[in-house]
């Protein structure tokens, strides 16, 4: 494989969302905080988060093993690893050659299942309870993510990332097709349960017998924590790119020239605000939902992605 | 087709769009929700009749969407949560079919109508499209009528069935004429004030909503 400038663009794309991230839940917070009328933190505050915990010193309970400690590297690396499967300002993903949408579902698993180890590690009652929530949630999201996903992959006849992006790009408008909306809203229910976002978890708490994500990282302090906090914003960033770019890929750069560049650039902080601006709202309009209603929630996305899937694959009327 | 390939995109997209509010429809417990639902399909159909109405020789559609607009996407949305503020009715715990079953059910029956269109797709590809989807709406309207016990949720499905009906009528024949449009509107306003009253009888002679209750009248 050349290396061209193109290439060099495309491998900056997940450091650039790895430093883009606490930027995007800064925002999301900033627009909550508004929402509610209250002047909130500034949009810079998870950056200084960041670096107040990096300075920290780490305390680990006697009782934990490596497990622990592996915890936060495992949860970065692994939705890093996802990262470079998804294409940012250019069309082609950072290393698209070694996978593709199939194995980016996959690699998020790593996190999650370090995660749920990592509660259970301290033997902690929360740890244990959140690790379970985690596991129920997510054997429930995954199947409906790997749908949601597998529907642009039939419209463009590839499950590569670069692949599809270009076929979408190609076909102009006409992708918008009903089985592509239905998988978008799926897609986004499913984002908002592996994010730990507001209808299935709370992500403003720490001191909630319901929550999820948060019973999770109790036992983290100081550089662990920051780490792992990174790993998570990183984690809805990815999602953010997912919904952005594999369903609106317009104006992705196909060359690697200042111009295009820019305006891909320009586009993709747009495409992403406007989910942030969505998901402000609707955290600020709902209510957590009973972890027992969570099962429908995932269900109703399950359906979407379904009927996304078979209307765009088995049923050959272009719906 | 005389409309251009950027109207008739955009009228199937906009169309679909309210098929996915039906689905999200079918999933929902709360009746405030649902009635917004419904009035964020009927804007949709509304936009997808002014999208229609701009092509040429189409602005007789125009006042359709206007009325669509005004009159079930603003009005009877309106209407319908004043009612169900009178009866403190909030959601709905006991349905026939439960949600899960009633959603995947839902899918079934989209599926359904997707299949039962596909051998006109070769002939006229968007009102293939436009009347699988306007079907797939009826269908699910008519599954929420089925599907769920309370006086409110029947009724909203009865107007996702008169939805379904608008979508039929501007994917396949341009819009109705303007005088069975007009019609048709004012006889949805009477259904809904009458179907708004009867649940505020219902509710006060067997202090409940459901229309199971109904079944005791036999004579």
């Amino acid at each position: 494989m050349k290396i061209t400038s193109l290439t060099i663009a495309s491998g900056l794309g997940p450091l650039l969302m790895v430093l883009a991230a606490p930027l995007v839940t800064g925002f999301i917070r900033k627009l909550k905080a508004s929402l509610q009328n209250r002047p909130g933190a500034p949009v810079t505050q998870p950056y200084r988060d960041l670096l107040k915990f990096f300075n920290k010193e780490e305390t680990v309970s006697e009782t934990s093993s490596w497990v622990l400690r592996a915890v936060p590297y495992a949860v970065f690396g692994g939705t890093l690893a996802a990262c470079m499967l998804v294409p940012v300002v250019t069309q082609n993903p950072a290393i698209g050659f070694a996978g593709d949408l199939i194995v980016l579902a996959y690699l998020l698993v790593l996190p999650r299942i370090f995660m749920a180890l990592g509660g259970l590690d301290c033997g902690s009652a929360f740890g244990g309870m959140g690790s379970a929530r985690e596991m129920m949630v997510s054997s429930i999201a995954e199947p409906a993510l790997i749908l949601a996903l597998l529907t642009p992959a039939v419209a463009a006849k590839s499950t590569q990332a670069g692949e599809i992006v270009r076929a979408i790009s190609a076909n102009g408008w006409q992708s918008l097709s009903p089985g592509w909306a239905l998988a978008f809203a799926a897609l986004f229910l499913v984002a908002l349960a592996e994010c730990a976002r507001v209808p299935v978890d709370n992500p403003a708490t720490h001191l909630e017998l319901t929550m999820i994500h948060e019973a999770m990282i109790l036992e983290h302090s100081g550089k662990s924590l920051a780490v792992l906090e990174w790993g998570s914003w990183l984690k809805l960033t990815l999602f953010l790119t997912l919904l952005a770019n594999m369903f609106f890929p317009y104006g992705l750069a196909s060359e690697a020239d200042a111009g295009s560049l820019i305006v891909s650039l320009a586009l993709y902080a747009v495409k992403v605000g406007f989910l942030c601006i969505v998901i402000a709202l609707v955290e600020s309009s709902m209510a957590k939902l009973r972890l027992f209603r969570v099962p429908d929630f995932l269900g109703a996305a399950f359906a979407l992605a379904l009927l996304g899937l078979l209307a765009q694959g088995l049923v050959r009327i272009g719906l | 087709m005389t409309t251009g390939f950027i109207a008739s995109q955009s009228v199937t997209f906009l169309t679909a769009l309210a098929l996915v509010t039906t689905l999200g429809m079918l999933a929902f417990r709360n009746v405030n929700l649902l009635l917004r639902a419904y009035g964020a399909q009927s804007m949709l159909l509304g936009v997808a009749a002014a999208v229609i109405s701009l092509s040429p020789g189409r602005h007789h559609v125009l006042p359709v969407a206007l009325i669509t607009i005004a009159v079930k996407g603003l009005w009877i949305p309106y209407y319908l949560q004043k009612v169900i503020a009178n009866v403190r009715m909030k959601r709905e715990l006991d349905p026939a079919v439960s949600y899960q079953v009633s959603v995947l059910c839902g899918v079934g029956l989209v599926l359904l109508s997707y299949a039962a269109v596909e051998p006109f797709a070769a002939i006229d590809g968007f009102a293939a499209r436009g009347f699988g989807l306007a079907l797939a709406i009826m269908q699910l309207g008519l599954w929420l009528m089925v599907g769920r016990r309370k006086a409110v949720t029947q009724a909203i499905g009865l107007l996702v069935v008169e939805n379904g009906l608008l979508a039929a009528a501007i994917s396949t024949g341009f819009g109705m004429p303007m005088v069975v449009e007009l019609g048709l509107a004012f006889d949805l306003l009477v259904a809904v004030v009458i179907i708004g009253m009867l649940i505020i009888r219902i509710r006060t002679a067997f202090s409940s909503m459901d229309t199971e209750h109904l079944n005791r009248l036999r004579g």
